[in-house]
This record gives structure tokens, sequence and C-alpha cells, in this order.
């Protein structure tokens, strides 16, 4: 909290009485329950609204964008995919280049296993995931993102995330401890949509570079997730 | 901060955007009939909330005021096009103690004003890409898509509801009018977009949308109460005009639900009428109507109490930030919601 000059002290103390008046007025147990029915109803509808107004906007983005009809054509997607996938995608193989066998390993095993599937199954593109703070972080400071997850077969999926170390410029690597995945194991049902929260907490060594780290799922290679930071001194 | 410091204030952003209006409206012709009544119209002033809000809230969250005003004058430029609209729709006489745009010239070039400025709250929103970066403006953009969505869908039930007569409306119905109709537009949306640029687009802005509703609404239903019982030279329109226009009020679903059979009867022929054939003395006695069965008591009542839920909300999300003149002014302003002569 800033410190607050004498005068404005006053002033907003005042502001604060008539707002403690109308709040204790509110609470006077008369009226208390006509206002609590009076904002209930408030909130059911504004609920309703924003509901009713996603639901509309997927229905838009599904008439605008059929997803699943581009899904099944690989180049139809790159040819309409935004300018800021095109960075993503960019930063997803700089990644993967930047990254250590460890790594290797892991992108060669999610291939054969999606190779496998596509053998059996026309599966879709994998769905990639790029998040970033909008401002560079010094040693020791932590960002929170999330990003969502969304079942849209009819099965159950069981989602297991891994993650690899934040690799930056000159082989430099920040240990893979500093992400922490919530929840780190879940099970999507069908339809349903869940948000993941990565927090990421940089040591207070860290060397200034870019990083990128790497979020999979051990059990499906459609869930890649790229972080990408900027460390400064 | 006192209403005085708080109208100061929102004056002084007020007279900010109004520079930026006029930066950017074309110096050609045709001027007569559309850039001279495009520059002037925003000049008849207003409270200033929108600009009001989205500065401060900018401010408040650690951001300057100059990133936040090409999406001000955005705002107040679609406000400015949604009144001169709006008056064509209600068939208002007055605005801001002057007649309406249609009144003083026709409706035919009101509308074309309305829509140049429609138009013209475009290219700010562009600008914002050199101030803010692609992904900021773009995320504004969105707010204002939906912003403007919403207004016109709230506008469209408002407007069935008078063309069909409706009688038997709800007051959940009001509110959602209102949310979408007025809320969005006056309170959330400028807030929210405030928010995003103060934090480089790093806030979830959904955190804001129970605090500018309930704002809005308060806000709202104050501003019908004031039409019926202000003192129209402070109130700057007709007052008891909501009456005359068949606007539906939270006054008038209340007076409907509760009145006898026969006064419902009387007030929905008066409602059925075209408004041009209306009489004063009719609007007169629905008013009496309105106090006899405690409808504006009852309008006033819930006002506070959603005006007491928006000061709630308000020092949960805000209470975090640092103190600042900027985080009292939406204080104040939800506190002048309630205490308001006009």
């Amino acid at each position: 909290m800033a410190a607050k000059k004498p005068n404005e002290q006053k002033k907003s103390s005042g502001s604060r009485k008539l707002a403690d008046d109308i709040l204790k007025g509110i609470k006077n147990e008369e009226i208390l329950s006509s206002a609590q029915k009076v904002i209930n109803s408030a909130v059911n509808v504004l609920e309703e609204e924003i509901a009713a107004g996603i639901l509309a906007a997927k229905k838009i983005e599904k008439k605008v964008l059929d997803v699943d009809n581009i899904r099944s054509d690989p180049d139809d997607l790159m040819n309409r995919i935004r300018r800021d996938t095109h960075e993503a995608v960019d930063l997803f193989l700089d990644a993967i280049t930047a990254l250590t066998n460890k790594v290797n390993n892991l992108t060669e095993s999610e291939n054969a296993k999606a190779e496998k599937a596509e053998a059996a199954i026309v599966k879709p593109s994998p769905a990639l995931t790029l998040l970033e703070t909008e401002q560079p972080l010094q040693p020791g400071q932590s960002e929170n993102f999330t990003f969502t997850l969304f079942e849209d077969s009819e099965k159950a999926a069981k989602i297991s995330f891994q993650k690899t170390s934040l690799f930056g410029p000159n082989g430099q690597s920040i240990n893979g401890r500093a992400l922490k995945i919530t929840p780190l194991n879940l099970t999507l049902k069908p339809k349903e949509e869940r948000e993941v929260n990565v927090k990421l907490s940089l040591p207070k060594n860290a060397q200034p570079g870019t990083y990128n780290a790497l979020i999979t799922d051990s059990e499906n290679a459609l869930v890649k997730v790229v972080l990408n930071v900027v460390v400064i001194p | 901060m006192d209403t005085l410091s708080m109208k100061a204030m929102l004056a002084d952003y007020g007279a900010e955007t109004l520079k930026g209006i006029h930066n950017y409206i074309p110096d050609k012709e045709p001027r007569a009939y559309l850039y001279n009544l495009l520059a002037e119209y925003p000049n008849r002033g207003g409270k200033g909330f929108r600009p009001g809000l989205c500065i401060a809230a900018c401010k408040a969250f650690g951001g300057k005021q100059d990133d936040a005003s090409n999406s001000a004058v955005c705002l107040e430029l679609l406000h400015n096009a949604f009144l001169i609209h709006d008056d064509v729709e209600d068939e208002s006489f007055f605005r801001r103690n002057k007649p309406t745009l249609h009144q003083s010239t026709n409706t035919a070039i009101a509308i074309n004003v309305g829509d140049a400025m429609q138009v013209l709250g475009l290219y700010p929103l562009f600008k914002n890409r050199e101030v803010l970066g692609d992904k900021v403006a773009m995320q504004i953009f969105m707010e204002v898509q939906h912003m403007v969505t919403e207004s016109v869908e709230g506008q469209a039930m408002e407007l069935g509801w008078r063309k069909d007569n409706t009688a038997n409306l709800m007051e959940a119905d009001y509110l959602r009018m209102i949310l979408k109709k007025t809320c969005w537009y006056t309170c959330i949306h400028p807030i929210r977009i405030g928010a995003i640029i103060g934090t480089k687009g790093r806030v979830n802005p959904e955190k804001f949308d129970r605090l500018g509703y309930f704002m809005g609404t308060s806000f709202q239903i104050q501003d019908d109460v004031l039409n019926l019982i202000a003192d129209e030279e402070k109130y700057g329109k007709e007052i008891g005009g909501d009456i005359l226009e068949g606007k539906r009020t939270l006054m008038l679903i209340h007076l409907m639900a509760t009145c006898k059979p026969e006064e419902l009867r009387t007030i929905s022929k008066f409602l059925s009428l075209p408004i041009r054939q209306r009489k004063n003395a009719d609007a007169l006695e629905i008013l009496e109507l309105m106090h006899t069965y405690g409808s504006i008591t009852h309008a006033k009542n819930t006002a506070q109490y959603l005006a007491g839920a928006a000061l709630k909300e308000f020092y949960t999300i805000f209470s975090r930030l640092p103190d600042s003149e900027d985080k009292s002014l939406i204080e104040n302003i939800i506190i002048y919601m309630i205490d308001r002569e006009y």
C-alpha cells in the first residue's frame, strides 16, 4: 500500500464512511432478505447471459471455421492458420531444436505413438498452445499461466502431464522443478473442459535469456504446450 | 474524495477524450450536415462515466492515461452514436438540455450522423496497435465487438416489448434487458478495457463483470427514478418522459404486477397508443399510481441494494491495489450513483 497524504486520507475516510453506512444499511436484517433476493436474481441473469454468449460465440466459431473438417486436412489448416499461431509454431520448433536429448527422446516417442495411432485411425492435427509472459521476468519472480483442455471426443481421456526443463541460450537451463502444474493428472469426461494452471518460479540465480519448456501429456501426443519466458538481469 | 472532486476528475478525463474525438473527425466536406454536427454533438457534455471508468481502471492497475485514450475515444463516440439513434427510436425531444439531434435537424440526418460516429469509433481501435501492440489491441477490439453486440440486443429487447405492448414482464426480464442494453457498455466493458490496458492484457477481465453489472443496473434504475421525480433543469431531459415513451422501467413493471386489474387495463391501453397520441394527463395518472403502489420506493431500494453489492465487489477486487486517486474515483462513482439528484 502506498502512503497517503493526510488530506487525501480525510477525504477518503469520508467516502469510506458513506460506503460503510450503505453496506451497514443493507446488513439490516429487515431488508437483508429483500436485498439478497434482488442480488441473487441479478447474478442469475448475469450468469445465464454469459453462458448464452459463450455458447453463441462457439456456434459462430463452428460456422466460420469448421474445426473438425479443417483438422482432417493439415494442409488446409496451415493455409488458414493465424499469424500468432505461426509464431507459436516457430517458437515450438526453436524450442525443439534447443532441447536436450531427453526432449528429443520424448518427442521421438510421442511421434512414434502418433504414427501408430495414425495407422489405425485418422487423428486430428496436434493442438499447440503457447504460454508466454507479456513482460520479461527477473530472477526470483513468479508467474502464473493457465490453459484449457477440451475433450471433444465421446470418450473420457486420462491426462498425465510431463514437463521438460526450461532451455535457454548457450546450453543454459532452468530445472523443471521451477514449473508446477496443477492438476498434474486429470481425467477429462466427454465434452468436458478443464483449466490447468502452470506456476513458474524463477530461481534467484537464473541467467538472462529466452527460455522455452515443453509440457506434454504422456498418454496423448495431441497435447503440446510450449512455455516461453524472457529473463532479464 | 468528495463528489466535486469526482466530477472534476471525470470532467478532466472527459475533456481529454473530447479533444481526442475532435482529432479523429475529418476536416473536409460535407460539413453542414455531417462533420460539424458530429463535432458539436459530443460537446453537449454528459457525466463522462465511460471514458472516466476506462482511464481510471487503466491507471489504478498501473497503466498510463495516454495508453487508454484511444479506447476512451472509441467508447465515447459509440456512446454518442447510441444516444442519437436512441433518441430517434424513442422519439425523444430533449437530450442534455438541448433538442435531440433529429428534432434540430431531421431523422434521416440524425441517423446518418450516428452511423458516422460508429464508423469513426473504429479508427482509434486500429490506432491502439501502435500504442498497445497487436495482442492487446485485438483483445480490446473483441471487447468492443461484444459490447456493441450486447447493447443492440438489449435495445432490441426493449423495442420489442414496446412494439408488442408486453404487459407481463418480470423483474428478471428487466435486469436482463438492462444488463444487455446498458451495463456492458456503460460500466463492464469500460472497466474491463481499462484494466486490460493497465495490466498489458494480464488480467482476467471477467472478474469485473459483476462489479460493472451491479453498478450499471443501480445507475440505470436510479436514472429511471430521476426521470420521474428529478428537477427537469438539472436532469436535462423531460420529466416523466419515460412514461410517455412507454419505457419498461422497474417502476412500471412493479406497478403492472401489483395494481388492480382495471388499472392494469388502463395502463395497457395507454401503452398501446402510438407515442404522439399519449396524453400527459394519463402519464401523470400512471405516475400517481406508481407512488400509490410504492413502485418508486421499490425501485429506489433495489438500486440501493445493487449499489451496495457493487461496493462489495469493488472492495474485493481493488483492495489489493495501491491507494490512488483513480481507485477512489471508481469507488466514488459507485457512491455517487446512490446519492445523486440528477
